[in-house]
C-alpha cells in the first residue's frame, strides 16, 4: 500500500475517508457555512467518502438530517459494499490489531475499524478528530502504524482552501 | 447473503469470552451443538447474517467475530466469591464488567485531554491488619454524614440514593446492573479512576446499600474485584465488617438498642428477635443482615447470632410475580432507568464532556444508553 501525501500540482488530488468524530467537529469550527460549502465541493468532486457504519452513528444527531442525508449516496459511492467479505475481513484484522480502538470485547460495534479499513483499501487519507493523547486507543494511532495519513477536519479544510487558491492562480 | 471465511477459533473465543459452554451457546443461537462445533472447527463457513445474529446473542462486537486470530485472554477482576461453589459468571455480568471498565477507560481518555472534566478520586486507604471498625469510623468522618441525617432519610430507598451521592462525591462512579451470581464488583483503574457496581437484583435497598459500602472497602484495600459477601473469605469478611460498622456506628447502635429494647440487661449479650432486628435496621436504613452482623460484632448479641438469624433468611422465598400495571405513571421512565443504572456522576461527566466537545454526541449516547435528543431531560433529572 502506498502512503498518500499532500497533493502537489503534479499528483492526483487526495481522496478522504471521514470518521464520525470529524463530522461532529465541523459544528464547532468557525464559519461553518464555508466549511460545509467546501465539504460539498469535495463530495461532488468524489474526493470525500465515509462508510455506512459512520452514517449509522450520525443518524441520531440533527447533523444527519441537515447535512449528511442529502449526500449519503455520494458519500458511500466509493465502490465498496458494506457486505463485501474482503472489506469485513479487513475490519476484522484492524479489530484484532487495534482492540482498544475497536472495543473488541465490548457489546457494541464502533465504526472505527470499518472506516480505517476503507481508508486502507482505497488508499484514502483518514480524517479523524479524536484528540492526540492515548493514541493507541484511537484512529490516529492505528493510522500511524498502518502508514495511512491521518488529518483533522481543520487540516482538511486548510488543504481544500489551498487547492482552491491554486485553482484560482491557474485561472 | 455471502459466506465469510472466518476463523472458527475466533468464534470459539467469542463464546468463551462470554463464559458460554458449547451446548448453552448453541441453544442461544437456535442451532445444534454439532452445527456450532462445525463453525468453530472451520468445517462450515457462516453467512454474514448468522454472524450478525451471533454478535447480537453473544452480546459481542461484530467485527471481533471477523478477526483473523483470537485475542489473548484478558485479566478479569479478582473473584472473591466462595458461595454457591462460585457459579460461572453470566453474560449479563461479563457484559456489565466490560461496560464499566470501558467507561473508566473512556474517562481516562477524556482526562488525558481535559483533566478538569473528570472528578478526582478522593478515597482513603486501608489494610487488612487494621481494625475494620476503626477504618469505618475514619471513613464515616470523611463522608460527613451524621446519624441524625441518616435517620432523617425517608426509608431505605432514599438512603440508597443519598449514600450513592455521597460515594460519588468521593469521585467513585457507581452503577447498578442485574448481576445474577454476585452481590457486586469494584474496579480500580490506574489508582485514578474507580467504579462500584451493585447488583440491582438484590432483594432490598438495605442490601444494595450494604453492597455499596462493602465494595467501597475493596477500593480502600486496593483489592477490587467480584464479591458475594461470604464470611468464608478473609477479604470479604473484612469488607462486611467495615460496611456494617460504617452504616451502624457503635455509639448510635447502643442508643437505638436502648430505644428498641429498653428492659435489656446491658451487662450480657441479648438474643434479639427478628422483629427487634427489623426495627433496628429500619432506624439505620440498612438490611437486616447488616444489623444482625453488627449486633454480633459489637457483642450486643451472642456469638453465632448472625449465622443463626441469617440462616433462616437464606432460604429463598417463593415470590409471586407482580401483575403488570398498565398505568403509565407507575412505570419509571427510560431516563430514570438509565440514570439509576449508570449513576449521576457518570451521566453528569458524560454530558459535561459533550458540552466541552471532549466527546461527540454519538459516543455520549453510547455511554448513557439514550439518544442525544433526550440529553436535556437527563440533565433536568440530574438537577432534581
Amino acid at each position: 500500500m502506498t502512503r498518500r501525501s499532500k497533493p502537489t500540482l503534479f499528483t492526483e488530488p487526495d481522496a478522504f475517508a471521514v470518521d464520525t468524530s470529524s463530522w461532529f467537529t465541523v459544528r464547532s469550527l468557525p464559519d461553518s457555512e464555508t466549511v460545509w460549502r467546501r465539504i460539498e465541493r469535495l463530495i461532488k468532486d468524489k474526493r470525500l467518502f465515509t462508510c455506512p457504519q459512520v452514517i449509522a452513528e450520525l443518524r441520531g444527531d440533527p447533523i444527519y438530517r441537515t447535512h449528511i442525508k442529502q449526500f449519503e449516496k455520494a458519500l458511500l459511492a466509493h465502490g465498496i459494499r458494506a457486505t463485501n467479505p474482503e472489506f469485513l475481513l479487513a475490519a476484522g484484522v484492524i479489530t484484532h490489531d487495534y482492540p482498544a480502538m475497536s472495543k473488541a470485547r465490548s457489546e457494541r460495534t464502533p465504526a472505527d475499524p470499518y472506516i480505517v479499513a476503507l481508508a486502507q483499501m482505497q488508499e484514502y487519507v483518514m480524517v479523524a478528530d479524536e484528540g492526540k493523547k492515548r493514541i493507541n486507543r484511537k484512529i490516529l494511532g492505528a493510522c500511524q502504524k498502518l502508514g495511512i495519513r491521518c488529518i483533522t477536519i481543520s487540516q482538511l479544510m486548510q488543504e481544500a482552501q489551498d487547492g482552491e487558491t491554486q485553482e484560482e492562480k491557474r485561472g | 447473503m455471502a459466506k465469510v471465511p472466518v476463523n472458527g477459533r475466533v468464534l470459539e473465543w467469542a463464546r468463551q469470552t462470554r463464559g458460554l459452554k458449547l451446548a448453552p451457546a448453541a441453544e442461544l443461537l437456535n442451532i445444534s451443538s454439532a452445527e456450532l462445533q462445525a463453525y468453530e472447527s472451520g468445517e462450515k463457513q457462516p453467512l454474514i447474517g448468522f454472524l450478525r445474529e451471533m454478535s447480537r446473542r453473544y452480546r459481542i462486537n461484530f467485527t471481533s467475530l471477523l478477526m483473523p486470530e483470537p485475542l489473548p485472554p484478558v485479566k478479569r477482576p479478582t473473584d472473591h466469591r466462595s458461595r454457591f461453589s462460585r457459579r460461572p459468571l453470566s453474560i449479563d455480568t461479563l457484559v456489565a464488567i466490560e461496560e464499566v471498565s470501558d467507561a473508566l477507560e473512556t474517562f481516562a481518555d477524556i482526562a488525558s485531554e481535559m483533566p478538569r472534566i473528570i472528578p478526582k478520586l478522593r478515597i482513603g486507604r486501608a489494610k487488612l491488619e487494621e481494625n475494620p471498625a476503626k477504618v469505618a469510623a475514619r471513613e464515616r468522618v470523611r463522608f460527613g454524614v451524621s446519624f441524625a441525617q441518616q435517620r432523617s432519610w425517608k426509608g431505605a430507598a432514599q438512603a440508597r440514593v443519598r449514600w450513592r451521592e455521597k460515594m460519588e462525591e468521593r469521585g467513585v462512579f457507581t452503577y447498578m446492573h442485574k448481576l445474577p451470581e454476585l452481590s457486586g464488583f469494584s474496579i480500580l483503574h490506574d489508582e485514578e479512576f474507580a467504579a462500584i457496581c451493585v447488583n440491582d437484583l438484590e432483594p432490598t435497598d438495605g442490601a444494595k446499600i450494604f453492597t455499596l459500602l462493602h465494595e467501597y472497602c475493596h477500593l480502600l484495600l486496593r483489592n477490587a474485584g467480584i464479591s458475594d459477601q461470604s464470611d468464608r473469605s478473609k477479604v470479604e469478611r473484612y469488607c462486611n465488617r467495615f460496611a456494617a460498622a460504617f452504616l451502624i456506628p457503635k455509639a448510635n447502635l447502643l442508643e437505638a438498642v436502648s430505644e428498641v429494647v429498653p428492659d435489656r440487661d446491658a451487662a450480657s449479650p441479648y438474643d434479639f428477635s427478628d422483629s427487634h432486628v427489623k426495627r433496628l435496621s429500619g432506624i439505620f436504613r440498612v438490611s437486616n443482615r447488616a444489623m444482625a452482623l453488627r449486633l454480633e460484632r459489637t457483642g450486643l448479641a451472642p456469638a453465632g447470632f448472625y449465622g443463626k438469624r441469617t440462616g433462616a433468611w437464606d432460604i429463598p422465598k417463593v415470590v409471586e410475580p407482580k401483575p403488570q400495571s398498565n398505568n403509565k405513571k407507575s412505570k419509571p421512565s427510560a431516563i430514570n432507568i438509565a440514570v439509576k443504572r449508570i449513576g449521576k456522576l457518570h451521566a453528569h461527566t458524560v454530558l459535561e464532556a459533550v458540552r466541552l466537545n471532549a466527546i461527540n454526541s454519538f459516543d455520549a449516547s453510547e455511554l448513557i444508553g439514550l439518544q442525544p435528543s433526550t440529553f436535556p431531560k437527563v440533565e433536568a433529572q440530574l438537577l432534581k
